[in-house]
């Protein structure tokens, strides 16, 4: 046989050290809902209150709960924790700065994209470069813009070579004027096949 | 009540904080029925109405259950309330003069509207009890105690020491300092019962 008044000592017992806050429950403290419990729990307020000195004249005993009326209507304003929110503001600010590197870096890689470009379309102006990019590149039937454009500045080279110096070996000036005939005869070629092809269709 | 005594009531304090800003109520309830004597007593020092001073204790009470959210702890919960209510304290009595001013001018009728409904500090509603012969019953029932109950529960109950602590002092185990406790509580509510019937 189940001994109940001893179970509904120790759970007094339990109680007693839940209200002194030495040992609270897992969980929610619904115990506390209950009026009998409830009961026990004024009563030690008061021994406390009048052990200490707190309580003078006199006692309303309705008065915790009125309050407990009251709190069951409404909800607290939460605020968020502090600490919870630390983190992603270190986290906003770090991607901020993350952020702010990915555009320096992409600043970056345009200036030398810039300057690459920029270099190589100075090179291939340049007179001392006499491979034509069309020979880089590959012949092709059809349009092949970068090989005519790379082959207009062999032209101005054509046109620049009679300027070259008087002591250059005759042969060299020769080669230079064969690779002339034979870039114009490309672009020749590429500009015939470009009007045949557009021709066709 | 020495400090470290002052900080352990706050540690066990802010545990059942943590437990109300999670959402439960009757932790919160917990804490309005151990400080409801304090909190009316405070009131009570800046109204003279006992209705008063219940009105203040019980919006104080409420202003702290709305805000609970903010309280991180930075100082013990009971100081925190404490503040809360000096504060409504200090509105009532703003709001109050400011509306005794408006009203003396009409002072014969504002005395007939006064205590319009609400209870006057000579009458004794149900629910209220006259706090002297319930002190000398407790008083009483103390004398009465055994010395390892008494000392137990006057070391928690005066001095706010933990379980722990008592339990160093009376150089016991903690178990049989709750027991302690539970068991002077248990004999000093048998005496209170006594009275009510």
């Amino acid at each position: 046989m189940k001994d109940f008044s001893r179970l509904v000592s120790t759970d007094l017992e339990r109680l007693s050290s839940t209200y002194d806050g030495e040992q609270l429950p897992q969980g929610r403290l619904s115990a506390l809902g209950d009026p009998a419990m409830q009961g026990h729990l004024h009563n030690w307020s008061i021994i406390g209150g009048v052990m200490r000195g707190e309580i003078k004249g006199q006692i309303d005993l309705g008065f915790a709960a009125r309050v407990a009326a009251r709190v069951a209507e409404i909800e607290p304003d939460i605020v968020e924790d502090q600490s919870r929110l630390a983190p992603s503001r270190k986290l906003r600010v770090r991607m901020h700065r993350l952020a702010q590197g990915l555009v320096q870096l992409g600043v970056a890689a345009s200036v030398a994209v810039v300057t690459v470009l920029g270099y190589q379309t100075y090179s291939a102006s340049d007179s001392s470069i006499t491979e034509p990019a069309s020979a880089v590149m590959g012949a092709s039937v059809g349009v092949n813009l970068a090989s005519f454009q790379a082959a207009a500045p062999d032209r101005g080279v054509a046109q620049v070579a009679p300027a070259a110096p008087e002591g250059k070996d005759r042969r060299q000036l020769r080669d230079s004027g064969e690779l002339q005939q034979v870039e114009f005869d490309r672009i020749n070629n590429y500009v015939r096949g470009f009007v045949l092809d557009t021709a066709a269709r | 009540m020495l400090s470290a005594d002052v900080n352990n009531e706050a540690a066990q304090d802010a545990a059942i904080v943590r437990r109300v800003q999670r959402g439960d109520k009757d932790a919160y309830n917990l804490l309005v029925i151990k400080y409801q004597h304090r909190i009316i007593e405070v009131a009570g020092k800046f109204v003279g109405e006992r209705s008063d001073a219940l009105d203040i204790a019980q919006e104080a009470f409420i202003k702290a259950y709305r805000s609970i959210g903010g309280f991180r702890g930075e100082s013990s919960f009971y100081t925190w309330l404490y503040r809360i209510a000096v504060n409504v304290a200090k509105t009532f009595l703003e709001s109050n003069s400011r509306r005794r001013s408006d009203l003396d001018v009409d002072a014969p009728e504002t005395e007939a509207q006064d205590t319009g409904g609400a209870l006057r500090s000579d009458e004794t509603p149900e629910g209220v009890i006259e706090s002297e012969e319930l002190r000398q019953v407790i008083a009483q029932a103390l004398r009465e105690l055994p010395d390892d109950l008494r000392q137990a529960i006057t070391l928690r109950e005066i001095e706010g020491m933990s379980y722990d602590d008592i339990a160093v002092i009376m150089k016991t185990p903690i178990g049989t300092v709750r027991s302690r406790i539970f068991r002077a509580r248990q004999f000093i509510e048998e005496r209170m019962s006594r009275l009510g019937g």
